[in-house]
């Protein structure tokens, strides 16, 4: 169905998917187009033009700005959860460390000093050791995303 | 008079369609439509965000289910953990609107 409000709705719920793959964002359209040409073809068959058609389909569909704003914020906090158990893995690591190197130079005496230098070294160990997956991951998401 | 769903009831109404058995988008709008008498007036693409995070959340499961006639359509079933969830927003939702009701019904009486 040629339809050009369609296409220009599709295309402005489109640009608020731009995180996701190309392929998540094709499923994501195919679904709304099917249900706005199934809504459409409804009121087709009232009697409808279908012109008026698409303007009630897409009344009912709800603004074009908001659904893909909702969707998009659907998908980020699905990537969100998805990195969570990362965070909690590099904050136990952190605090494994600081308290590894805590025990190691302790001076029960002078607690305080250096412990600056060893909470830094504690922060970055991890992170090197994360940077490796961080950037396997970005990699691939734009492996992902040029499809 | 229509009334516009809270997003997390949008959740709740997709949860208790699906548990009549799998279906499609538009198919879960027009069983709301049609189960609320147009009373409940929903922004049919809000569904869309909703699915996503109830997927999220394992509360259902999508496929793309390849028809002999027409374009593929991707369906939602519902899990176990979707079902549970479904028992809890129930009674959840029970409890609300039996307390919303108990002081209605002591104000109504009160004007007749």
């Amino acid at each position: 169905m040629a339809n050009h409000q369609i296409d220009q709705y599709i295309k402005t719920v489109s640009a608020r998917l731009k995180r996701l793959t190309p392929a998540q964002r094709a499923e994501e359209i195919q679904e709304i187009r099917q249900h706005l040409e199934a809504l459409i073809a409804g009121y087709v068959a009232q009697g409808r033009s279908e012109d008026e058609a698409t303007g009630a389909a897409i009344r009912q569909f709800g603004r074009a700005e908001q659904i893909g704003r909702e969707l998009g914020g659907a998908w980020a906090l699905r990537q969100v959860r998805r990195l969570w158990p990362y965070a909690v893995a590099y904050v136990s690591l952190v605090l494994l460390i600081f308290g590894f190197f805590a025990l190691a130079n302790d001076q029960p005496s002078d607690f305080p000093y250096g412990w600056a230098n060893q909470l830094i070294m504690a922060l970055v160990l991890p992170a090197g050791m994360f940077s490796m997956g961080l950037i396997k991951y970005l990699r691939h998401r734009r492996a992902l995303r040029r499809g | 008079m229509a009334k516009e769903l809270p997003r997390g009831d949008v959740a709740t109404l997709i949860l208790a369609v699906l548990a009549n058995g799998p279906a499609h988008g538009y198919a879960i709008a027009r069983s709301i439509e049609e189960k609320s008498a147009q009373a409940l007036q929903l922004r049919e693409g809000t569904l869309y965000p909703a699915l996503r995070v109830l997927e999220q959340q394992a509360c259902i499961e999508s496929a793309w289910d390849v028809q002999e006639r027409g374009p593929a359509r991707k369906v939602y079933t519902l899990t176990e953990a979707g079902r549970s969830e479904l028992t809890q927003r129930v009674a959840a939702w029970d409890v609300y609107a039996n307390a919303i009701a108990a002081v209605l019904g002591k104000g109504r009486l009160s004007y007749g």
